[in-house]
């Protein structure tokens, strides 16, 4: 038998259709898990697979999709290793029994969890559930590994992964597309493209969800970008209800019709997925069987993706911001060693919102521990932004572990010339993907001369290919060194631009700002080295997007380079430039007067802003009083009087939630201009510190979240464990920390117990220690039930507890 | 696995968002919410509209009710509660639908960095949930009139004595991960968290009888109007 990936170079190769029906009919009892057949009726899988040799399929998908660890734990009836073997044993002697050639895929679907952050399961977790399947199926013989009805890519490429460390067999993917051409998690075409090349795989395409006519929209745009061949398993069309009973609209020769339209647009291995029978599979294979697919042309696309959607490099310039790098920045660095991530997080957003659409995450200082910090903080970053990242570290370890669990194709910054780096960065590329940044240096350090440097790109180049890595993603970045210091620097710098664009054919990317280093007012030549930069080629340039004057550099150079249709971005841009606002007193604050009927008199404009919840007012005001007032004296002089209104409004039920929240926003905003002024030495006003979690199996963290903030608000110090916390993980921190308050939510009925097992082992280890519990299901007799010192109805009842145990 | 399953869609436009009822949810009984809190409102039910994806799967199935217990083929409970609600029924809709992951990460983005927007994003995404669910159950309605059927009002697993315990039963009978990405956490948690399932009990007989609040028999309930 042909290798499976020589035959698919020669033409149309056939999956089969779907089970569900056929093993209904079969008997297949409501609720009976159908991959147990695989022991106790081996000989109706074989018919099944059977029908489908007979309709004509090449390739056989075996009976394991939903086994699993989870769905098949180990003390049940059958193992998985049990039910994987026999799959694919029951898969070799249909084939047998058929006299036929036809290859075998090891079936993997979901897991049936969702992974975190959105869900509970670990990504890690779900490598290992993928790899043992992967084991079984390759040592029991299977021919490829199918990976498919994926909604989600996250999961997706925990079981790429697990098949790549595990075989060395083709690997096929199909994920599972909505109306809108999404993953039920979010991502597009482009951005599966991006993972799964990136990962590696050998075929590419979508199963189930829709039919083969919805497919027809979804295929060319697969096929615009994937470099592989296309995979289409549609559903005999979409469900309908007709007398209680499911019926798909599609007969199979509509099916077959559809399906000739999607040979045509590029698919090349093409089956059935749920409703499809033998019958369609083999109008499917006489409509088509003549045909010649369309040939498959790699694609030279410079793609990198979050768990969304893909970025583009080497059409429009992109932007990368830089702003989420400690060198400069003491505030940045503060807050990576006091681990205050929501700096990181607001800094994420902002310059996603300023423009840029790359982010760069860099974390590296001496004394904190990299690979654990970087994954982290990746991690978070993804929580906040759908905005591709760029990965920048020079520590291999800390950049294979944000590899690992970055969902999506990322950027990877850097490479360069010398033997050491490539061989430490390039296997991580070819095993994770990714988008990798090239700096024309090696051993000797930077050449002077453009020639210099484009044989150094050329090198990189090179040793990419051995390792299999494309051109396309290979980013160049010819280095921006200072004209201080070197006044042909620029110059240089431009021509290798312009060589690198325009005679290798390649990306090519700058830190721009490196141009001006030295000089006074470095904006003005940042801004015009950009545009000049623009001009001879560049496709991407990390930078602060927050600076007018590059903004300016760019918009006004996409309008002139033929880049903004209408100027449309252009007029956008220039029209909401206006005069920087000089922070005064007379900051609006709305003249109307508060619906709540709060006195306001006597307040300063500051604890009216706060009031109010006016975030930017309340923070420019604040600087503005700072200049001739303490910081101390304008927290107890205007945002605690202010914050107490709201707050003792909140209590006679006068203010409500969301009012409180946006006032403790526009107060904080205050108090990190004051913590800005204040000298290291003057007395920090810390009430002391509380523990917040919420409890193991609730995910739902919002009224912790909540909590969270007033506590802060009210000058409280809060270690946030996050959400669905193991009990001793609670325990073993309050111990650590000799803590007097924890305060548990949950959300469920489900979930109190592991609360009131948390509060169990914080009184047999931590008996020092109060507990206050809240959440939508909780009561004053659940609380007692659960032996908690006190049920707080609302977040400010939980403030008030806190003064009173920390009040001496 | 054997039920005969159908989906549903629906455009972000097509599902009413009840303002008054996220109001609620934020803690406003009959006060309404001061200018600045409006504003930021409206900002955020422009997100959430862009955000939502409206998706559910239905089955509708024949059931049998005697006493306090129910028989769905599938799966048979002991429940006072839900037997009350199904009597003189012989079929019932069963369903489960979300309006998909797009919100929970709003909502966890703002937890961490703007908690006034993440708790108005919240009670919003709880409005529009119940607002889809509304307009499913207008469409079998219509299903049902049409063959001169009635219907009771839905009745989800938690209400009452209807256990909650049975929702992986009843989520796997409606394969409704893969019809309609909705999972189910160890603690019998949906995701995306705005989700719901659902039976609608449908009878030859009309009969009137309390939805919402008034069917509930929960006194302490910080919501309940």
């Amino acid at each position: 038998m042909p290798q499976l990936l020589d035959r698919l170079q020669q033409g149309l190769l056939y999956f089969d259709g779907g089970t569900g029906t056929m093993f209904q009919a079969a008997g297949l009892a409501p609720g009976e898990l159908p991959e147990t057949w695989n022991i106790l009726h081996p000989d109706r899988v074989r018919q099944v697979h059977l029908d489908y040799l007979q309709a004509g399929s090449d390739i056989l998908t075996t009976n394991t999709f939903g086994v699993n660890g989870l769905k098949f734990p180990d003390n049940g009836s059958y193992s998985v290793e049990q039910l994987t073997e026999a799959a694919v044993l029951i898969a070799k002697s249909a084939i047998t029994a058929a006299g036929k050639q036809a290859y075998i895929a090891l079936d993997l679907g979901p897991t049936g969890k969702l992974l975190r952050p959105l869900g509970e399961l670990h990504f890690e977790d779900a490598v290992d559930l993928y790899a043992r399947v992967v084991k079984c199926g390759v040592r029991s013989g299977a021919d490829l590994i199918l990976i498919e009805t994926m909604n989600d890519a996250y999961e997706t490429k925990a079981a790429v992964l697990a098949a790549k460390e595990h075989s060395n067999l083709p690997i096929f993917v199909t994920n599972v597309y909505d109306q809108n051409m999404q993953l039920m998690t979010g991502a597009d075409p482009a951005a599966m493209v991006a993972l799964l090349e990136g990962l590696g795989v050998d075929a590419l395409g979508l199963n189930c969800g829709l039919g083969p006519e919805q497919m027809e929209q979804i295929v060319p745009v697969l096929a615009a970008y994937a470099s592989v061949p296309l995979i289409v398993n549609p559903n005999a069309g979409l469900p309908q209800m007709v007398n209680g009973q499911t019926v798909y609209e599609c007969s199979p020769e509509v099916f077959a019709a559809s399906m000739k339209r999607m040979v045509q647009s590029g698919a090349r291995i093409v089956g059935g997925c749920c409703g499809t029978t033998p019958a369609h599979i083999a109008a499917l294979v006489q409509a088509t069987s003549q045909m010649r697919p369309a040939p498959i042309t790699p694609k030279d696309h410079t793609l990198v993706s979050s768990y969304s959607h893909a970025v583009k490099i080497g059409e429009q310039p992109i932007l990368i911001g830089e702003r989420i790098n400690p060198t400069g920045k003491p505030r940045l660095k503060a807050a990576l060693r006091e681990h205050r991530l929501d700096y990181i997080l607001e800094e994420a957003v902002r310059q996603q919102q300023a423009g840029a659409q790359i982010l760069d995450v860099n974390i590296g200082l001496p004394e904190i521990d990299e690979p654990t910090l970087l994954r982290e903080v990746v991690q978070e970053v993804q929580g906040v932004t759908d905005a591709p990242l760029q990965l920048d570290t020079s520590d291999p370890k800390a950049m294979e572990r944000a590899m690992r669990i970055y969902n999506g194709k990322p950027l990877i910054n850097s490479v360069n010339g010398k033997q050491e780096s490539m061989d430490a960065i390039f296997p991580l590329v070819k095993k994770y993907g990714g988008a990798v940044i090239a700096l024309t240096l090696d051993e000797q350090g930077i050449p002077e001369t453009a020639d210099g440097r484009v044989q150094i790109a050329k090198t990189i180049l090179n040793r990419a290919a051995e390792y299999g890595i494309a051109p396309r993603d290979i980013i160049v970045d010819p280095l921006a060194m200072t004209i201080s210091s070197d006044t042909t620097s620029a110059v240089t710098t431009l021509q290798t631009v312009y060589r690198i664009k325009h005679e290798l054919g390649l990306r090519v990317s700058l830190g721009v700002s490196n141009i001006s280093f030295g000089l006074p007012n470095r904006e003005i030549i940042n801004a015009a080295f950009f545009a000049l930069a623009l001009q001879n080629g560049l496709d991407c340039a990390i930078m602060n997007p927050y600076s007018t004057e590059m903004m300016k550099a760019y918009y006004a150079f996409l309008a002139l380079s033929g880049q903004d249709p209408n100027c449309a971005d252009y007029i956008r841009f220039a029209t909401t430039l206006t005069p920087t606002p000089t922070a005064t007193a007379s900051a609006a604050v709305p003249t109307s007067k508060s619906s709540a009927g709060l006195r306001e008199d006597g307040l300063s404009e500051l604890s009216k802003a706060i009031i109010h919840g006016l975030q930017k007012n309340a923070g420019q005001l604040a600087k503005a009083m700072l200049q001739s007032l303490p910081p101390l004296e304008l927290i107890n002089g205007h945002i605690i009087p202010a914050l107490d209104t709201v707050g003792k409004g909140f209590e006679q039920g006068i203010v409500f939630l969301p009012q409180l929240l946006m006032s403790a926003e526009a107060a904080k905003q205050a108090f990190e201009a004051a913590k800005q002024v204040m000298q290291s030495d003057e007395p920090k006003q810390q009430k002391g510190t509380i523990i917040l979690a919420t409890v193991k199996g609730d995910i739902h963290d919002i009224g912790k979240n909540i909590v969270k903030v007033l506590l802060e608000n009210y000058g409280f110090h809060v270690i946030d464990l996050g959400k669905d916390v193991e009990p001793q993980l609670i325990v073993d921190t309050a111990v650590q920390h000799h803590i007097k308050l924890v305060g548990l939510s949950a959300l469920m009925t489900t979930t109190v117990p592991s609360m009131e097992q948390t509060i169990q082992l914080l009184h047999e280890q931590a008996p020092w220690c109060k507990t206050v519990v809240g959440g939508a299901v909780l009561t004053q007799t659940y609380a007692d039930m659960i032996h908690a010192d006190k049920y707080a109805k609302d977040a400010m009842d939980t403030v008030r507890y806190a003064e009173s145990i920390f009040k001496d | 696995m054997a039920l005969s399953i159908i989906t549903r869609t629906a455009a972000p436009d097509d599902v009413c968002i009840d303002i008054a009822e996220a109001l609620r949810y934020m803690g406003y009984k009959h006060a309404q919410p001061d200018q600045q809190t409006s504003a930021l409102i409206q900002d955020c039910v422009n997100e959430l509209k862009n955000a939502v994806n409206y998706t559910a799967c239905l089955s509708e199935i024949s059931i049998s009710v005697r006493d306090d217990e129910i028989d769905f083929g599938f799966l048979q409970i002991k429940s006072r509660d839900l037997s009350k609600n199904l009597s003189g029924c012989d079929r019932a809709v069963l369903f489960a639908a979300t309006i998909g992951t797009g919100t929970d990460r709003l909502i966890a983005k703002y937890g961490k960095l703007q908690p006034s927007r993440a708790l108005i994003l919240d009670a919003l995404g709880s409005a529009a949930i119940e607002g889809w669910c509304n307009l499913l159950n207008e469409q079998v309605r219509a299903i049902a009139e049409k063959n001169n059927r009635f219907l009771r009002p839905r009745f989800s697993a938690g209400y009452g004595d209807f256990p909650i315990a049975i929702q992986p039963q009843l989520l796997n009978a409606l394969d409704a991960h893969r019809k309609a990405g909705i999972y189910l956490t160890d603690s019998c948690m949906m995701l995306p968290t705005k989700s719901v399932s659902a039976v609608i009990g449908v009878s030859d007989r009309p009969r009137a009888s309390k939805a919402g609040c008034a069917a509930c028999e929960q006194t302490d309930c910080m919501y309940k109007i």
